[in-house]
């Protein structure tokens, strides 16, 4: 009897094992790959911000990024510009908090006065680009319901298309957003698509993440450059890395205002 | 005559034919549009035309409606803020959808293979509502990407998103970005988001509209009384003027229901332009059948047979729909002054049916065989229909010089109008002739009437041949009077002005330039050629010395640019110390916090910097930005190269127009470096360019014409002289129209400036009539006195007959809506009859000095061929 039991189970056991891995991850499954390949202590980088407007001309601007991630997956990130020269010195420090609303400020070299951005405008186009501050943010998975959609093929990459919405009430009141899809590849688990859905349900923007590469030095996959398109009005914004830098030290007095302020 | 016999041997063929002809030309006539755009009076190469494109397309800036909300007690009380805001909320959710697009989505789907089944389904739903916007937009962008899909269906779908958000910004206290300075740096918010309710708020709002210099003049009158909501199209109305219409009537019965004790009114250029429209339609609808019921009931008094109603009618009328139809073919739509080409047309190619029909009845008299009778009257008749046709459209084929469009188009297509109504003479007339009944014999009701004007002309034709010293004496005092006259004549025009007093545009209009900065909007754009070069504290400087320059004439209610907003920012920023309201320095010093270490404690310290004025601009602009303010990218492009300062007038007229950009010019050039280009653009600048069009464009058109009329005159006498005696009374015409201008006070606009080319290209008709009809009866014998007065009594009669006809077909323009028609029917009635007149004192008087005398020899056949009427 007992015998009998124990290999019922383990035939049991074995039909659920096989049929598990015949059935797609749910989304919030994918989310998770994502988000463990995604998770650093600390990342940094050089890029380059390229605005382009409907007509091809283009801005450039240089900046140099440093972030650290906490054990509750709470994101402190320090921008720096470097260029044009009327801008250089322009910081933007960001800390993230589990229990209130984030802080933001914005340092002007020329005022040399840092100013803090209220955590209701986060709808808002960072420093006049095409990302707003809410898409700067780290993926946040308790807030949001994921649910897959299906396969694509992106360029030649297999990838699980993933439906979010916020769930938080306060998060779905201040955000942009009434929907995100986005596109996750399977080999690692990289957001390489991502369309997202203004109030009223209109496709108003597509980001775009190309040259997708292993960071040297580590096991994380990163791409190194990303393009976000506005549908509204045809304008683009292109980020291009120069360099990844993943779990460097980076000193948790960088992300303070007083380091923000210094600046010479 | 062979041509004409072959026509009698198969008049159905030939009527069938014309009809295959018309059906053709009528089917194109059904993309003829209307366009009353100022952009369409110009040639399209124009650099103001070109700079104007540009500016639209650098600087994002689409045409706004204003809508003005006055109340006599003030605006700040809860319930007219609360109107404000609610019209403000409620005109982003308007929509001009057609109940057939729904239809046409739906028979997409089926096309399209139920790619889009879902999406379609959703979306037609409900019907179409501000709901859609989302899922239109969506659908629209998938089409777009996807190579299969019919372009059509693209084209469909970018119209239905106008249409269902037609506007793309609305502007008011309620919705505008207003720069304070808070613990949060800089906040961009609308000054007010809830209505206040008590004193302290009410008063605490008007302090802050009052606070941002960007806002009197422009969203609130300066004594409080009126409130401005700016409602933005998202689209260029001059593409789209029947969508633009819709959103114009959407928009006012939006503020029906808010109407009283508060007055709420519409205006803007874009609604002046659909206003013109809707009028011109309008009169178009009303004044073309007019013509055509007044010009049956003189045909039907001169004829007294329905016959004769019908086939002259029938030749203007097939005329129209062919010059119609080639404007539907070459895409050329209809503009304020083209409109008026079919009343004109009916008026003009109504004579050569009359002619022929009195031919054919006098001949049907004598002969009682049709055929005869109808090959009679085309040996007779061909060649003076040609000629005159001929003459006509040189006359009006001179306006294609004009480098106005719309003058061009009008010339041009009433000379293929009158070709057209030559070519329907010649061939339909004789076939339907055939085809018809011969006329009953019809005792003549008008002989007593025609027997006094016979005597009357004798007389006039007597006065003219014995008093010539009389006759030269006057010409030459007219002329000399005339001259004198032409020096006074202003040039100018208005938009506002076309209207009636007494229509809403001119009160709404009156209303918002009483109150606010004006309604007329001119665009300087300042080109540094360098990126980021209107970052520079000395361009910002010059831009701001610019605008204040501007502010000081009268007329000018309202400027905005760049260095308003750049100012505004330095004021909150440094705490709204009033000293601060200005624009950052070369250099400016500035506070900085740092921490020494001192004694080995870390200390903070303050210590005071020297900044770049440079850096400081560029850093408020990022600061503006990262704010979420986009009212920039209408005042400086995407690299800050270059600005667009906004100039608001309270004034149309074109003359005070042209004084400031005269006066910005002359800024310009002392203040700006020579690197530094700048243009003028916006819809102000272009009425003043049309304007610097006319006079030169009219003197071309009007050379042209005279030489033009002067060469043919001068083929078909066979003498240069007779050329010149049949060109001099319309010398004097010429100049009595432009004396009746000076003396009536008229300014010389786009619509009197034609009056000239029109009586010059009808009237020349009654100097070949009258000099063919003298020169054969002097070749037959007559002597000089029996040819005048012969003359006069046929041909005489024939003119008279025919300038009051074109002058009753022109007194219908006094019914317009627009006074330029107005002006130019009453103008070419009263100047018709004058040429008339003039015609025959001038001419008897001029061929008895003996000068021109001697009959010219010409062939005995032509001669007969040249007797007219």
């Amino acid at each position: 009897m007992k015998t009998y039991v124990h290999g019922t189970d383990v035939l049991m056991l074995g039909l659920l094992t096989g049929f598990i891995a015949m059935q797609e991850p749910t989304g919030r499954e994918v989310m998770e790959l994502y988000k463990a390949q995604d998770r650093t202590r600390n990342i940094s980088a050089d890029e380059t911000m390229t605005l382009v407007d409907a007509r091809g001309r283009e801005r450039e601007r240089q900046f140099t990024y440093v972030t650290s991630t906490d054990t509750d997956d709470n994101r402190k990130m320090l921008i720096r510009f470097l260029a044009p020269a009327d801008i250089a010195g322009t910081g933007f420090l960001a800390i993230e908090h589990s229990d209130r609303e984030d802080d933001r400020w914005l340092y002007l070299p020329a005022l040399r006065k840092s100013r803090r951005i209220a955590g209701s405008d986060k709808t808002d186009d960072f420093v006049g680009s095409g990302f707003t501050y809410e898409d700067l943010e780290s993926e946040k998975l308790e807030f949001h319901q994921y649910t897959l959609m299906g396969s694509e093929n992106v360029d030649g990459v297999e990838t699980w298309v993933i439906d979010a919405v916020a769930t938080d009430p306060q998060r779905l009141e201040d955000s942009g957003y009434s929907k995100r899809d986005l596109w996750i590849t399977k080999d690692h688990h990289v957001l390489i698509r991502a369309r997202y859905y203004d109030r009223a349900g209109a496709f108003v923007k597509e980001l775009r993440a190309t040259d997708v590469r292993q960071v040297p030095g580590s096991d994380k996959w990163r791409a190194y450059r990303m393009t976000m398109e506005d549908m509204r009005n045809g304008k683009v914004t292109i980020l291009t890395v120069e360099e990844y830098g993943v779990d460097k030290d980076v000193p948790d007095s960088y992300f303070s205002e007083r380091y923000l302020k210094r600046w010479r | 005559m062979r041509f004409y016999e072959s026509i009698l041997e198969r008049p159905k063929r030939v009527v069938a034919f014309l009809l295959l002809i018309t059906a053709f030309f009528g089917w194109h006539m059904r993309k003829v549009e209307l366009n009353n755009s100022i952009e369409e009076l110009l040639p399209s190469h124009h650099p103001s035309v070109l700079m104007d494109k540009e500016l639209k397309h650098v600087f994002d800036s689409r045409e706004m409606i204003l809508i003005g909300v006055t109340s006599d007690d003030g605006i700040f009380n809860p319930r007219t803020l609360q109107k404000v805001k609610d019209l403000t909320e409620q005109a982003w959710h308007i929509t001009v959808t057609d109940p057939s697009d729904a239809y046409v989505l739906c028979s997409w789907a089926t096309v399209l293979g139920g790619r889009n089944d879902r999406l379609i389904e959703s979306i037609v739903a409900g019907g179409l509502t501000t709901a859609d916007r989302g899922p239109v937009n969506n659908l629209l962008i998938q089409a777009k990407s996807d190579a299969e899909v019919d372009p059509e269906f693209t084209e469909f779908l970018e119209e239905l998103q106008l249409k269902l958000s037609p506007l793309s910004d609305v502007i008011s206290l309620a919705d505008v970005d207003n720069i304070t300075g808070s613990e949060f740096g800089l906040t961009i918010e609308p000054p007010m988001e809830t209505v206040p309710k008590t004193e302290e708020e009410l008063s605490q709002l008007a302090a802050t509209m009052f606070d941002n210099e960007m806002f009197v003049d422009l969203l609130v009158s300066p004594d409080s009384t009126g409130a401005m909501i700016l409602a933005e199209l998202s689209f260029y109305y001059d593409d789209h003027l029947r969508i633009a219409d819709r959103v114009f009537d959407e928009l006012e019965a939006l503020t029906q229901p808010y109407r009283g004790p508060e007055e709420i009114q519409l205006a803007g250029v874009p609604m002046v332009n659909v206003k013109t429209t809707t009028y011109m339609s309008g009169d178009m609808v009303r004044l073309t059948p007019l013509v055509i019921v007044l010009v049956m009931v003189v045909m039907f008094l001169s004829f007294r047979m329905v016959k004769g109603v019908f086939i002259p009618l029938a030749v203007v009328l097939v005329a129209l729909v062919w010059t119609l139809g080639v404007m539907g073919l070459v895409g050329r739509p209809i503009t304020l002054i083209v409109a008026f080409m079919p009343v004109m047309l009916i008026a003009i190619g109504i004579a050569d049916g009359i002619h022929l029909l009195t031919e054919y009845k006098l001949l049907w008299a004598k002969f009682h065989d049709k055929d005869r009778a109808i090959l009679g009257t085309m040996q007779q008749l061909a060649r003076p229909v040609i000629l005159t046709s001929l003459t006509t459209m040189a006359g009006f084929g001179a306006l294609a010089t004009s480098s106005l469009r719309s003058i061009t188009d009008f010339g041009l297509f009433t000379s293929i109008g009158v070709f057209a109504a030559m070519v329907v003479s010649l061939t339909f007339v004789p076939a339907a002739l055939k085809l018809m009944k011969p006329p009953r014999p019809v005792r003549d009701a008008q002989t007593g009437l025609r027997s006094g004007l016979a005597i009357g002309l004798e007389a006039l034709g007597r006065v003219a041949t014995q008093h010539r010293r009389w006759v030269y004496a006057g010409t030459a005092g007219l002329a000399l009077l005339s001259g004198l006259a032409i020096t006074r004549i202003e040039v100018g025009s208005t938009m506002v002005g076309l209207f009636k007093e007494d229509s809403e545009i001119i009160q709404a209009s009156r209303m918002i330039q009483e109150k606010f900065g004006g309604i007329e909007v001119m665009n300087i754009v300042v080109d540094t050629k360098t990126m980021d070069g209107l970052k520079d504290p000395d361009i910002l400087g010059a831009i701001a010395a610019l605008q204040d320059t501007l502010e000081s004439i009268g007329v000018v209610g309202y400027t905005v640019s760049l260095a308003d907003y750049v100012k505004r920012t330095n004021l909150v920023m440094n705490g709204n110390d009033p000293v601060f309201n200005r624009l950052p320095r070369k250099s400016e010093i500035v506070t900085e916090v740092d921490w020494i270490e001192r004694g080995g404690k870390e200390i903070e310290i303050e210590r005071e910097v020297e900044v770049s004025g440079r850096d400081l601009t560029a850093q408020y602009v990022l600061l503006y930005e990262n704010a979420g303010g986009d009212d920039l990218t209408k005042l400086a492009d995407f690299d800050y190269s270059k600005a667009n300062v906004v100039v608001m007038i309270r004034e149309d007229y074109t003359p005070i127009l042209r004084d400031i950009m005269q006066t910005a010019q002359a800024f310009a050039a002392a203040h700006f470096g020579s690197d530094i280009e700048v243009t003028f653009a916006g819809c102000s600048t272009l009425c003043v360019v049309a304007d610097d069009l006319i006079i030169p464009g009219q003197l071309k058109s009007l050379g042209t014409a005279f030489i033009a009329v002067l060469v043919l005159l001068s083929l078909i006498f066979g003498s240069v002289r007779y050329g010149l005696v049949g060109l001099l009374p319309m010398v004097l015409t010429v100049l009595l129209v432009f004396m009746l201008l000076s003396i009536t006070g008229l300014r010389l606009d786009a619509g009197s400036t034609l009056v000239a080319s029109i009586v010059l290209g009808i009237g020349v008709d009654y100097s070949v009539h009258f000099l063919s009809r003298y020169r054969s009866l002097r070749r037959t014998g007559s002597d000089f006195r029996e040819a005048v007065r012969e003359t006069m009594d046929t041909t005489g009669r024939a003119i008279v007959f025919n300038s009051l006809a074109v002058a009753i077909g022109f007194m219908v323009l006094l019914l317009s809506s627009f006074w330029p028609v107005i002006h130019m029917g009453w103008l070419v009635a009263v100047n018709m009859v004058l040429s008339a007149v003039l015609a025959m004192t001038l001419l008897p008087a001029v061929i008895g000095s003996g000068e021109v005398e001697q009959p010219v020899a010409v062939p005995e056949r032509d001669v007969e061929r040249l007797v007219t009427a």
